[in-house]
């Protein structure tokens, strides 16, 4: 399977969360790096070069918008697709990630995990 | 160059030279000096060097006879300290022997010669006599070139120099100077106080200055100079202290003085003044000194004529000055009285005095026009006859007239020539007023001093009372043109009064009396028509007591004024009492009981309307001209016009102070309603469809931070531009505010004013006209910041809870699902797909909950766009498949192919459509029928859903779109519902203007309608 060639980041600070998506992408063969909180993902965005990033908002350290500005910023992470994974919908962190370049902006609890692989193997044309 | 540098130097005045012998051998001295003693030359002898360089100092010799040889210094020595002498002497060596060394140093030191002893007296005594000669000459040159320079520079002062007093300062200093004189006096003439004024003096140690002054004024004959001017040619005085002239004896003992020159200053016959030099002791003048000082005084005429000439001209030029501004004043001055006192004040004010009048020709007497304060008490009697003391010759001669001296004056009225001295006034000139060369009266001034009058002051005061007399006569006739003027108006005003007044009586009384005044009558009347009565009654009277004949009434076609009456025309009757047999009750009670004879009535007309008679009466029997029937006939007319005027303007006034009462109320309703718009606590305003504000309450100023009535007349989106504009927001005004003036429709919206911190709700309503035409925008604005902070709070903390809810809940749901993917037991995977539907409904149910909160704040973000409601049903239908499959309903829907659009987000109403299916599916026992049928009615699209379950109490109907609402039969079925579904469904739908409600009976089965519009969305307007 392609897909499994393909690295995915995964910050995330809700351990459950994290073990879940880890496991469900593991599953279906993806590479997953996990990271707990927004200084690490930044930090292994960059050392990994994954080939897709789902990002939390509402994290410890460094607020996802903060990593996604910084990823955006940098020439060497700022071509990597960046999916947003947060269960805040305010519609003005919707907009923002948008405007920043997110790829899409999904609410955690209304996707399953299979409804969460379909779609990360969409945008990874796997 | 001026003359304080010129050199002073002391003149040599010795007939022979002076020579002074330096030679240690005494016989050979003594031998050279007998030979140039013998020659007139006066001789020292030194023998010793020392001695000769005290007496070279001493003596200033012409020649010095200098032996080389010397006991106690060298002879060159001696030589060269007497070439550093200011004026060195010539200078004859003698030597022991001839050298050619000798010659070298006499050429050294330029001696005039050398001589080589045994001298040969006689050729010594020729070189000295020669070179006194020589010397003499050139020291004479010397001085004649020093005068010139001295008086060149005086010439090249006196004509330059604009200050005489200058000029003569720096001539006494010339004449101080160039004739050795200690003290030098230039005495001018003042002929009017006839006394001679020093105008400029030198010399004197200053220790002598401060006695002189007190000779700064001599009169004439007085004292030296005083004698001189008297004399009128030059004089020379010597030894002055025994002079009877000389006064200060005193100084001239102090100061040395002894000789006196006098020089007259002329010009042609007239004396200027006196050029007065003092001298210490000295001896006759020569020819050469008399005729410099003449020159002196040459030049200090000349500067006092040049003085004179410029004064006079300034003087000229400063009168014409003050005769221009005065005529321009007078000019603008029209009346009489004016003209006058301005005559009189500008005179004393051009001649520099106190005291000046007029008096005028009335008749054959001079009467007081005008005067300054001063001569009220110099000008006394109230009228002078012509020839009557000064001012009556003045008129009466026509010529000016000069009093030098008051004292000496015998023509003028005793009584005012008393009080002129009392006053001290000594000096009177007085010039006539003409008019076309007839003197109409007398323009009188006073002066302090005697003689205070020039014949320039004669002229001057001539040429003003021209100018006065002109003004003056100017004035009269404007007076007059006036005066006519205002007869004209008068008369005017009684006719226009006549014809235009609105007071009836007072019309007719003005008539009445005119009527009488201008018929030379004894009585008039106006007599009215009394309609009631039939018969004419006596109104208004002038010249006859109406309560005399207030009884009569005199019917139409009877006696003088009922015929005048019935035929409209007037008539007159030499004899009222002639007509006592004509029954005519006017005539017999106004002839009997007031002696009235004749009387002439013509008839008040106005249009077909007989208003009533004027009549006028004569107590004597008097016949009636044609041209007094005419003026009474005008006069009747003039009375007719007043009457119908009165009456249009009695109309006129009631409907005026309908309009008042009107205007009162309208004002007063405005000023209530003003009240009540001042007093809201909104922001109101109007603006015009154009965008301009025309009335704004003060809150509206208040909340937009500036004044309201700043705000009137300026463009609404530009005030707000700024207001948005200053707070550096990108943003600027909102869309909605934007394109608010690009139709009529209004709006509504919130305006973040950062700035004030303030945050307005602003909502535009059109306003109409009666005629129902858009007028403008009436917009209120309201304060919302605090409302909108709340609602912020809230939200942030429904945002922050749903998402501390949601990620539990999303961990649970992941947890369980990879629990359902993994191997396990059947049992254990029926547990956990209960687990996933409950976590399932947990997720909803915050969902419902978060999007209910922002529904009810409006902070949703809405996305409205044409959607298809039939696609939207498709597509619920697929994803509620599984569950329809499971309740085994049968679903049928009609009218999707066709519905019409509707303009919605469809997210939201995906969660409509969504949430009455599942309804539907939920509450319908297995195997149900379902139908759902989508049509256009009107406007508006509708979608039902018809189930055949459980129904729906009546009861429950109503409240079954409220929150948390369950209608208890529900419960039967099952316990799920959250009671959140149909209050979202409801706030959706009205959300985009639409209505949701539900037809149903209980046991029956229930139809859940919800209808949207399918055009017309727009932002804001659901309200």
């Amino acid at each position: 399977m392609a897909a499994s060639t393909k690295k995915i980041l995964l910050v995330e600070d809700d351990r459950f969360l994290r073990r879940a998506c880890e496991a469900s992408l593991r599953q279906r063969g993806f590479t997953v790096v996990p990271a707990m909180d927004g200084e690490e993902g930044l930090r292994l965005a960059r050392s990994e070069t994954p080939d897709l990033i789902l990002l939390d908002l509402l994290m410890p350290r460094l607020p996802g918008i903060e990593v996604l500005r910084a990823l955006k910023a940098d020439g060497a992470t700022k071509n990597i697709p960046v999916l947003v994974l947060s269960n805040s919908s305010r519609e003005q962190d919707v907009a923002e990630v948008m405007e920043l370049g997110a790829v899409d902006y999904w609410v955690k609890a209304n996707l399953s995990l299979k409804e969460l692989s379909e779609r990360v193997v969409r945008l990874l044309g796997g | 160059m001026a003359l304080g540098e010129l050199p002073a130097r002391p003149s040599i005045a010795r007939e022979g030279g002076a020579v002074v012998i330096v030679d240690p051998d005494p016989a050979h001295a003594a031998a050279v000096a007998d030979a140039v003693t013998a020659l007139g030359h006066v001789v020292t002898v030194a023998p010793t060097a020392a001695e000769a360089l005290s007496c070279i100092e001493r003596e200033a010799p012409d020649v010095l006879v200098l032996a080389l040889s010397l006991p106690d210094m060298d002879g060159l020595e001696v030589a060269r300290r007497a070439g550093l002498l200011p004026t060195p002497p010539e200078v004859v060596l003698v030597a022991e022997r001839a050298t050619p060394e000798g010659s070298l140093i006499a050429l050294e030191l330029d001696a005039a010669g050398v001589l080589v002893k045994p001298v040969n007296v006689e050729r010594a005594g020729g070189l000295i006599g020669r070179l006194v000669t020589r010397r003499r000459r050139r020291h004479e040159q010397e001085e004649f070139t020093e005068k010139l320079r001295t008086l060149s520079a005086l010439t090249g002062l006196i004509t330059s120099a604009r200050d005489t007093q200058a000029v003569f300062n720096a001539l006494a200093r010339a004449a101080t100077m160039l004739l050795g004189a200690r003290l030098v006096h230039v005495w001018v003439d003042d002929p009017r106080a006839q006394v001679l004024r020093v105008r400029g003096t030198f010399g004197l140690d200053p220790e002598f200055e401060r006695p002189l002054t007190e000779y700064e004024v001599i009169p004439y004959g007085s004292g030296m100079a005083g004698g001189t001017f008297a004399a009128g040619r030059p004089e020379f005085i010597f030894g002055i202290r025994t002079s009877p002239r000389w006064k200060n004896r005193r100084l001239a003992e102090a100061a040395g003085l002894h000789a006196y020159a006098g020089l007259p200053l002329m010009a042609g016959d007239r004396t200027l003044g006196v050029l007065a030099i003092v001298f210490g002791e000295r001896g006759e003048f020569s020819v050469e000194e008399k005729e410099l000082m003449q020159r002196l005084a040459d030049h200090a005429s000349f500067t006092i004529v040049r003085a004179e000439a410029r004064e006079q001209a300034e003087r000229d030029r400063a009168r014409l000055e003050v005769l221009y501004a005065v005529s321009r004043r007078l000019a603008a001055v029209h009346d009489v009285d004016g003209v006058l006192n301005a005559v009189v004040n500008e005179a004393a004010r051009l001649l520099g005095l106190e005291a000046a009048g007029i008096r005028l020709l009335e008749g054959e007497e001079l009467v007081i026009a005008a005067r300054t304060e001063a001569a009220a008490q110099l000008m006394t009697k109230p009228t002078l006859r012509l020839g009557e003391s000064l001012s009556g010759r003045v008129v009466a001669s026509g010529q000016p007239l000069i009093v030098e001296d008051i004292e000496q004056e015998t023509v003028q009225d005793p009584e005012q020539r008393q009080a002129a001295l009392r006053l001290g006034y000594h000096a009177y000139l007085g010039v006539p007023l003409k008019v076309g060369g007839r003197a109409v009266g007398v323009l009188n001034v006073w002066g302090r001093a005697a003689r205070s009058f020039a014949p320039d002051d004669v002229a001057l005061l001539s040429a003003f009372a021209d100018q006065a007399a002109v003004a003056f006569e100017e004035a009269r006739l404007y007076a007059e043109t006036r005066e006519r003027e205002r007869e004209a108006t008068n008369l005017a005003r009684v006719t226009a009064h006549l014809a235009s007044s609105l007071e009836l009586d007072r019309v007719l009384d003005l008539i009445t009396w005119s009527a009488k005044e201008l018929l030379r009558c004894d009585a008039a009347a106006v007599w009215r028509y009394d309609e009631s009565r039939d018969g004419l009654v006596a109104y208004r009277a002038s010249g006859m007591p109406i309560e005399r004949v207030a009884h009569v009434l005199v019917k139409p076609g009877q006696g003088l004024a009922g015929r005048v009456l019935k035929d409209r025309k007037p008539l007159w009757t030499r004899q009222l009492s002639r007509r006592l047999q004509d029954d005519a009750p006017d005539a017999s009670e106004t002839a009997t009981a007031l002696g009235l004879q004749a009387a002439l009535a013509a008839p008040i007309v106005s249009g077909d309307d007989a208003y009533g008679v004027l009549v006028v009466y004569r107590r004597e029997a008097d016949d009636f001209a044609l041209r007094e029937v005419t003026l009474l006939s005008t006069l009747a007319d003039h009375a007719a016009i007043a009457v119908r005027n009165a009456r249009l303007y009695s109309e006129t006034r009631e409907r005026e102070d309908e309009n008042a009462r009107l205007y009162a109320e309208a004002h007063t309703q405005r000023e209530r309603l003003g009240r009540i718009f001042d007093s809201t606590s909104d922001g109101i305003m109007f603006v015009t469809r154009e965008g301009r504000i025309e009335a704004a309450n003060r809150q509206a100023g208040d909340l937009l931070g500036t004044d309201a009535g700043a705000m009137i007349g300026g463009e609404l989106l530009d005030l707000l531009d700024d207001r948005v504009a200053e707070a550096g927001s990108e943003d600027g005004l909102p869309l909605s505010l934007r394109t608010l003036f690009s139709h009529t429709e209004g709006g509504e919206g919130d305006l973040a004013l950062p700035r004030l911190k303030r945050v307005l709700h602003w909502v535009a309503q059109p306003t109409t006209e009666g005629g129902g035409a858009v007028a403008g925008l009436t917009i209120t604005f309201q304060d919302v910041t605090r409302d909108r902070e709340v609602s912020q709070m809230k939200t942030d903390f429904v945002s922050f809870v749903t998402h501390q809810l949601r990620t539990p809940l999303s961990g649970i749901k992941w947890m369980l699902e990879l629990v359902a993917d993994a191997e396990v037991p059947v049992d254990i995977r029926s547990y956990v797909a209960d687990a996933r539907d409950a976590s399932e409904r947990l997720i909803n149910l915050v969902n419902d909950l978060l999007d209910i909160s922002r529904l009810e704040r409006g902070r949703l973000e809405i996305r409205p766009q044409p959607t298809d409601l039939g696609t939207l049903t498709a597509s619920v239908l697929e994803e509620v498949a599984g569950l329809v499959r499971a309740h085994d309903h049968r679903v049928s829907v009609t009218g999707a192919d066709h519905a019409p659009t509707v303009i919605a987000d469809p997210q939201l109403l995906r969660q409509v459509v969504l949430n009455l299916t599942s309804n539907a599916i939920k509450y319908t026992p297995r195997s149900g029928d379902i139908a759902i049928r989508i049509g256009g009615v009107g406007d508006r699209v509708r979608w039902e859903i018809q189930d055949n379950g459980i129904g729906i109490p009546r009861e429950a109907q109503r409240r079954l779109f409220e929150k948390f609402y369950r209608a208890d039969n529900v419960f039967a079925v099952e316990t799920e519902g959250t009671g959140l579904g149909l209050y979202l469904v409801r706030l959706i739908v009205e959300q985009f203007g639409g209505r949701v409600w539900c037809d149903s009976e209980e046991g029956r089965g229930a139809t859940f309608v919800f209808t949207l519009p399918t055009a017309g969305w727009r932002d804001g307007s659901k309200h």
